[in-house]
């Protein structure tokens, strides 16, 4: 008994000798969460700034309605410093911020204009590297610079950063912006062929002051920047390469403009090589649609008119697929990763293609099929009700 | 040996499937080299510990219920085989500081950054210490609770990363060199199939000493079904970047987003994998001390268990002082190190026990009859 109680003393003593130091505690009321980033190139040279937003905890409204610090005042501050590299920038702003910046809530990146017009991927070593970062956090390219879009304050909610990550989210009922993963976006730099691009965030007058909007799509050459693609060129580039969720097509038809609603859409894409070796894309979309709208007289009664309507839907996107196409043919970038499904799926041929990729991504033949069909009317069976 | 130290099958069979359950801590070994073709050497490895298992049968027939330091004495001779334990002795204390290290480093890196290692070292070693000295039975029954627990976790998680998951990252297959392919599996089978071999030192344990091999033969395939779905996981979930990540599962379950309600549950995993851990670390400390105590002729081993402790804490403290150096020594020299002992040497141990298969008869013989 005695060697027990000797044993429970011992541990006693122990413990309290290492449990009472604990180096890792995080309290919340001594974090600074970051909800978002932005990266930015400095006034000066080789230099970034990085935006750093951080959620007021003290600022938030409690349940019980005391605390928050009434309706106006801001519920985050944004953080910016200039510095040679992200690392010692994030160190350095234990000078301002009173207490440890912890990225695991982190929701977006965004990066400015300029910063990647130079290329600005060896920026995002840090977030791919530090253990709080998570490789899901989704990445953005500014229309401007970063910080501006981060200080505008969104109607809904708070947190800009939290809004912008939400309105990514919400992105699927149109399909005319891209959602990009960091990882998404270290894949592709890390692939021989393809390029990455980024959804575009620009700040838009309203009559309630400035909101951020997400449109259009920066596509990348070598890592760099090269041109944008606005909402509907961004939905040609998403029908080649499955990613079309939701989204509305105003198709002119015959008789009038027809209002699709896209219920689901699955593409396939299969590289084929001729023996003289051109390469063709066979492209394969199926699309299953409603009647969303129609603002015009059209007879929808009559199956024949369907079909045309159906036909008319196929060329539609056949049009859109081609004319994005021809853009990133333009600047020789590859951002459906056409080269690597060659080097997937062509693998040995692959060889003969991958030194002098661009050249050849050039000369690809696109052969698009599109097959539409238009299941429902909605609850409106004719669309001239009026007498 | 007391009735409570016994071994059944089943639960063997336990010890071995978490036994390779928690090497796919090392799978960044494996997937730096052979990346998307991974599961290739997987099912490659899986062939060929098959082999060296089958091997290991032949010692076991011919000496049920002999640990290695045993069956070194018998086949080598007295002197000879003192020579051959000490160097399996050298190779099961690395074994068990190289693995405490590692889990010890994961915790640094990804759960507790700014703790001191030696803290961790120690609390990791104390707990392996104090299962060591509960005894095997202790060990089991906590063995077979990982299982359960490791397969679930990894099962829930890979289903609930289905929608992450893009087949198109298997291709091309076969794509890789010769070279790539050969040292991915000897990688594979000498580090994460290969150190079952350690279950030598508890042969003594089991109820039916002869069924370790078929114990060992299931093990194995239900262990290679686990690692196999972690590989084609995180290759299908990474994809390109599965080659120059530093901790492929660790990263795969991170991007774990089921709606807003399921997320962040990386830290489930890593609980899981520092208990199997220390369920792997703590086996092979008991084969440690077992080793030390048969080889110098001890009475019981729980004396020496803290003090081997304390060598195993300086031990791991200055292995690796650094990561580069532990991750040089793993896609390196790592599984010829393991290779050489669990394959190689129980080869040349057969050999040998076919040579001077009369004297060892009569030997074998001898004991039974005193």
């Amino acid at each position: 008994m005695k060697v027990r109680v000797r044993l429970l003393l011992i541990m006693l003593v122990l413990s309290s000798l290492i449990l009472s130091g604990c180096w890792d505690r995080r309290e919340l009321n001594g974090l600074a969460l970051v909800m978002g980033v932005g990266i930015d190139t400095c006034t000066q040279d080789d230099d970034i700034t990085l935006t750093a937003q951080i959620i007021k905890t003290e600022a938030m409204p409690t349940p019980a309605g005391n605390g928050g610090a009434g309706g106006d005042e801001k519920e985050f501050w944004n953080v910016k410093r200039d510095g040679a590299n992200i690392f010692s920038i994030i160190r350095g702003f234990t000078n301002e911020v009173s207490r440890k910046l912890y990225f695991s809530h982190n929701q977006i990146i965004v990066m400015g204009d300029e910063l990647l017009k130079d290329g600005g991927e060896k920026y995002l070593d840090f977030f791919i590297r530090d253990h709080e970062a998570r490789l899901s956090v989704l990445v953005f390219a500014a229309e401007g610079k970063a910080s501006d879009i981060l200080d505008i304050e969104p109607e809904i909610t708070k947190i800009p950063a939290f809004d912008i990550s939400n309105l990514a989210n919400m992105q699927t009922s149109t399909s005319q912006t891209v959602s990009i993963r960091l990882i998404d976006f270290v894949n592709t730099m890390a692939s021989e062929s393809k390029e990455p691009v980024l959804p575009i965030l620009k700040i838009k007058n309203s009559d309630v002051g400035e909101i951020v909007e997400i449109s259009g799509t920066a596509i990348f050459k070598d890592n760099k920047k090269v041109a944008e693609l606005d909402e509907i060129e961004t939905r040609g580039f998403k029908w080649a390469v499955n990613k079309i969720d939701g989204g509305v097509l105003s198709v002119d038809a015959e008789s009038g403009t027809i209002i699709i609603e896209i219920k689901s859409s699955k593409t396939k894409v299969v590289p084929k090589i001729k023996a003289d070796g051109a390469i063709t894309m066979e492209i394969k979309v199926d699309l299953e649609g409603n009647i969303g709208c129609v603002q015009d007289d059209v007879d929808l009664e009559s199956l024949e008119m369907i079909e045309k309507i159906e036909k008319d839907t196929e060329d539609f996107i056949k049009r859109e697929i081609e004319h994005t196409f021809d853009i990133t043919k333009r600047y020789g970038t590859d951002i459906y990763g056409f080269g690597e499904l060659v080097e997937k799926y062509k693998h040995k041929q692959w060889t003969d293609y991958k030194d002098d990729w661009v050249k050849h991504f050039k000369e690809i033949e696109l052969d698009i099929k599109v097959e539409v069909s238009i299941l429902e009317s909605g609850s409106l069976g004719k669309s001239d009700y009026t007498k | 040996m007391t009735k409570t130290e016994k071994i059944q099958p089943l639960q063997l069979l336990f010890a071995i499937i978490a036994f390779i359950q928690g090497a796919s801590l090392l799978t960044k070994f494996s997937l730096a080299i052979s990346q998307r073709d991974t599961w290739i050497c997987v099912i490659n490895a899986f062939v060929l510990t098959t082999f060296v298992i089958l091997i290991y049968g032949v010692l076991i027939n011919k000496f049920p219920g002999m640990t290695i330091i045993e069956i070194n004495d018998a086949v080598f001779g007295k002197i000879v085989g003192k020579i051959i334990s000490l160097l399996y002795l050298y190779f099961f204390l690395s074994l068990t500081t190289l693995n405490i290290r590692n889990v010890c480093s994961f915790t640094l890196h990804n759960v507790l950054p700014e703790t001191p290692l030696s803290i961790i070292v120690i609390t990791f070693v104390f707990v392996c210490a104090y299962i060591v000295r509960k005894g095997v039975h202790a060990m089991m029954s906590y063995g077979f609770l990982v299982v359960i627990a490791a397969s679930i976790v990894t099962t829930l998680n890979t289903i609930l990363l289905l929608k992450e998951m893009s087949f198109d990252n298997f291709l091309p297959v076969l794509s890789l060199s010769v070279k790539d392919y050969i040292q991915s599996t000897h990688t594979i089978s000498a580090i994460s199939f290969g150190e079952i071999f350690i279950f030598f030192m508890l042969m003594p344990n089991l109820t039916k000493p002869k069924s370790a091999k078929k114990m060992m033969l299931w093990g194995l395939l239900f262990g290679a079904l686990t690692l196999m779905m972690v590989v084609l996981r995180d290759v299908a979930v990474l994809g390109e970047s599965v080659s120059f990540l530093t901790m492929q599962t660790y990263e795969t379950i991170k991007l774990l987003k089921v709606g807003d309600i399921i997320t962040r549950s990386e830290i489930l995993y890593a609980t899981m994998l520092i208990t199997l851990q220390i369920f792997k670390s703590s086996i092979m400390f008991y084969a440690t001390v077992k080793a030390i105590t048969q080889i110098f002729n001890l009475k019981g081993y729980k004396y020496i268990t803290y003090a081997l402790g304390t060598i195993i804490t300086a031990y791991s403290l200055f292995v690796h002082p650094t990561y580069f150096e532990s991750a040089y020594w793993g896609a390196s020299t790592a599984s010829f190190f393991s290779s050489t002992f669990d394959m190689l040497l129980p080869l040349i141990t057969v050999i040998v026990m076919l040579f001077r298969k009369n004297s060892i008869d009569a030997k074998l013989k001898e004991a039974n009859a005193t």
